[in-house]
């Protein structure tokens, strides 16, 4: 167990070091001078050269790659050329804030896909089911920047539960807090959960249609029984794992749900680094991102153990 | 004799197909008496499983069941849902072919043999826990409480089906159906099974439904047998008479097709005859079928006979 957990560790390295490369890569290729940028467009040519030659911008790829490899390592992200702050300062407020969208996100659509998933499964080909299966493919259409401004325009403009944007900071209370990201949360969660749904439908179907469910059924046990303990136990292990790549997504979808309803969260803060050309804060971002998904997947497999006894980690299979 | 237990009339079963409905099993006529063994026995396609599955309501969506299947008097045949629960499991028992995959994966053995009693029975925990051990203990399983901790993946071939058969028995049925209970299992273990199932329809007082390709089976387990071929039965009877003095020339050729230790045949027979699949048996509706009657002959027994000229 503990071997396997050090296995896994040390793939870390690799996968981290992919997204790094490109992102790296990506932006030095990219046309603007992020010199240029910073100065503002009254800059003359000399300053620009002067800020360039400070930042280090004008080493070789290589050379500059090299220097970022080995700051990494020392938890040195560098600064944020715009915001004149260290990097590894910046992200963890932001990052608290998707953090949390996410996880209320990844509840919001495990809850809400598994039921809707589970309803159409067993009542497949009945009517509920049929609206169930129709909700979903729904989800999964609309975008979420959509699903973002009807719930505004619902439960903010009309209903009036909610503020239209604003974000208000754990420091001004829980609740207030809670209910600033509750509907990016839902925006968020709305359409993941679409997701969800397929596949646990489609998980459900396949087990239903296994032999031990006809046992289940020779012995006589309640249909609503065999659903809940025979099918679940067995379906639940795809939703584990759509579960674990939901939270990439949902990462991803923070930086439109954030961007629309204002929230100061780090898929914003990345869409600004990107746009003002914030190398060293962009890497960031995309560094605690990556390995955040890949400890959250890392954690998942883990799981595995705890759903299915079956799975022995670390082991192989006979 | 006095009603039997189970009481098998004209029973089809009819499957849709996608190129239209076909009678999979037609006409199946069984009567089963409490503590006795009955046989069905056939080739692969023949329909005995079919019947199997129909008797018990086990069928799947594309399959109906037409025609009547009195058990201890009770139509069985379009009984509600709720009402087949409480015969399923409690007054007959199922044994699949394939415990690997019949049997849960993930529960525990103790845990799977729980949920029928569950479903039928109000005990305590304790109860049913004790009810697991000592089932495990009639099926002939040793270090009962570890092999009701245990899941399915980590026991052998034969500790399987003997787990599986301690679930068809466990909420004490009146009649046990097998389909092909020993077909998964090597030639050692076969017997062991087998041996396993009669010892305890002796003991529990069990009416046994053994289906089955093996006929050296039916002849030691079984005292009446069924021979179905192509969804029909042909011939049935009491098995001694069966197995010596076959009238059914399909009866014959199965029986020819037996080893026997010594035997100086190069060749062993096989069956010429090849089972419908689903396809042809629609090429071959209904109206062209070969006219057959069934004859009763002496101590029961009954024959499918083609008539002459009855094409």
């Amino acid at each position: 167990m503990l071997r396997y957990l050090g296995q896994r560790l040390l793939a870390l390295l690799p996968t981290v070091a992919v997204p790094l490369v490109l992102v790296f890569l990506l932006l030095r290729l990219a046309p603007g001078d992020p010199a240029a940028i910073l100065l503002g467009d009254s800059a003359t040519p000399a300053q620009v050269a002067a800020l360039r030659e400070e930042l280090g911008l004008n080493a070789p790829l290589v050379v500059q790659f090299g220097h970022f490899v080995g700051d990494v390592f020392t938890l040195d992200l560098g600064n944020s050329i715009f915001l004149h702050k260290p990097v590894v300062d910046v992200i963890p407020s932001y990052a608290l804030v998707t953090i949390e969208i996410s996880v209320l996100a990844l509840i919001i659509s495990l809850v809400l896909g598994i039921g809707l998933g589970a309803l159409a499964a067993f009542r497949d080909g009945k009517p509920a089911g049929r609206i169930a299966t129709a909700l979903g493919i729904v989800g999964i259409s609309v975008p979420q920047f959509v699903t973002a401004l009807v719930l505004i325009v619902v439960f903010a403009s009309w209903l009036h539960w909610f503020n239209v944007g604003g974000f208000a900071p754990l420091s001004q209370g829980l609740w207030p807090h809670l209910r600033s990201i509750t509907l990016p949360a839902l925006a968020l969660g709305i359409a993941e959960s679409a997701f969800v749904a397929r596949i646990t439908r489609g998980a459900i179907l396949d087990v239903s249609r296994e032999p031990f469910v006809t046992t289940a059924r020779s012995l006589g046990i309640p249909p609503a029984r065999i659903g809940a303990v025979h099918v679940v136990r067995v379906a639940a292990l795809p939703i584990l794992t759509v579960a674990g790549l939901l939270v990439a997504s949902l990462l991803s979808g923070s930086a439109v749900v954030e961007t629309i309803f204002g929230v100061p969260g780090m898929g914003r803060l990345l869409l600004d680094a990107v746009s003002r050309r914030d190398y060293q804060l962009v890497q960031g971002i995309v560094l605690f991102t990556g390995v955040f998904v890949i400890v959250v997947n890392l954690v998942v497999d883990l799981s595995y153990a705890v759903v299915d006894p079956r799975v022995q980690l670390g082991r192989k299979s006979a | 004799m006095s009603a039997p237990l189970l009481q098998v009339r004209n029973l089809s079963v009819t499957a849709e197909t996608p190129r239209g409905a076909y009678d999979a099993v037609r006409s199946v006529d069984l009567d089963l008496a409490r503590g006795e063994a009955l046989a069905i026995v056939g080739e692969s396609g023949s329909g005995k499983s079919l019947t199997a599955l129909a008797i018990a309501g086990l069928l799947g969506e594309k399959l109906t069941p037409t025609g009547s299947v009195l058990f201890d008097g009770t139509e069985l045949l379009g009984m509600s849902e709720s009402r087949r629960r409480s015969y399923a499991g409690r007054r007959i028992g199922f044994i699949f072919q394939e415990p690997m995959s019949s049997l849960h994966p993930i529960l525990t053995v103790g845990q799977q043999i729980e949920e029928g009693l569950r479903a039928h029975f109000d005990l305590s925990k304790k109860e049913r826990a004790d009810r697991v051990r000592e089932l495990l203990a009639t099926v002939g399983l040793s270090k009962t409480r570890d092999v009701a901790r245990d899941r399915i993946g980590q026991l052998s071939g034969g500790m399987r089906q003997r787990v599986m058969i301690a679930m068809a028995i466990s909420c004490e049925p009146e009649l046990i159906i097998a389909d092909e209970p020993t077909t998964a299992l090597d030639v050692t273990l076969q017997r062991q099974v087998i041996d396993l199932l009669a010892s305890l329809r002796e003991r529990l007082g069990l009416a046994l439904m053994l289906i089955t390709h093996d006929l050296g089976v039916v002849s030691e387990t079984c005292s009446q047998a069924v021979v179905m071929y192509g969804g029909e039965i042909v011939e049935a009877g009491p098995t001694d008479l069966l197995l010596t003095e076959p009238e059914h020339e399909y009866t014959r050729a199965l029986l020819a097709s037996i080893p026997v230790l010594g035997d100086e045949r190069p060749r062993l027979p096989t069956v010429a005859t090849i089972a419908p699949s689903l396809r042809d048996e629609r090429l071959v509706a209904a109206a062209s079928r070969p006219k057959t009657e069934t004859i009763t002959l002496e101590r029961g027994r009954r024959v499918r006979r083609t008539l002459p000229g009855g094409r």
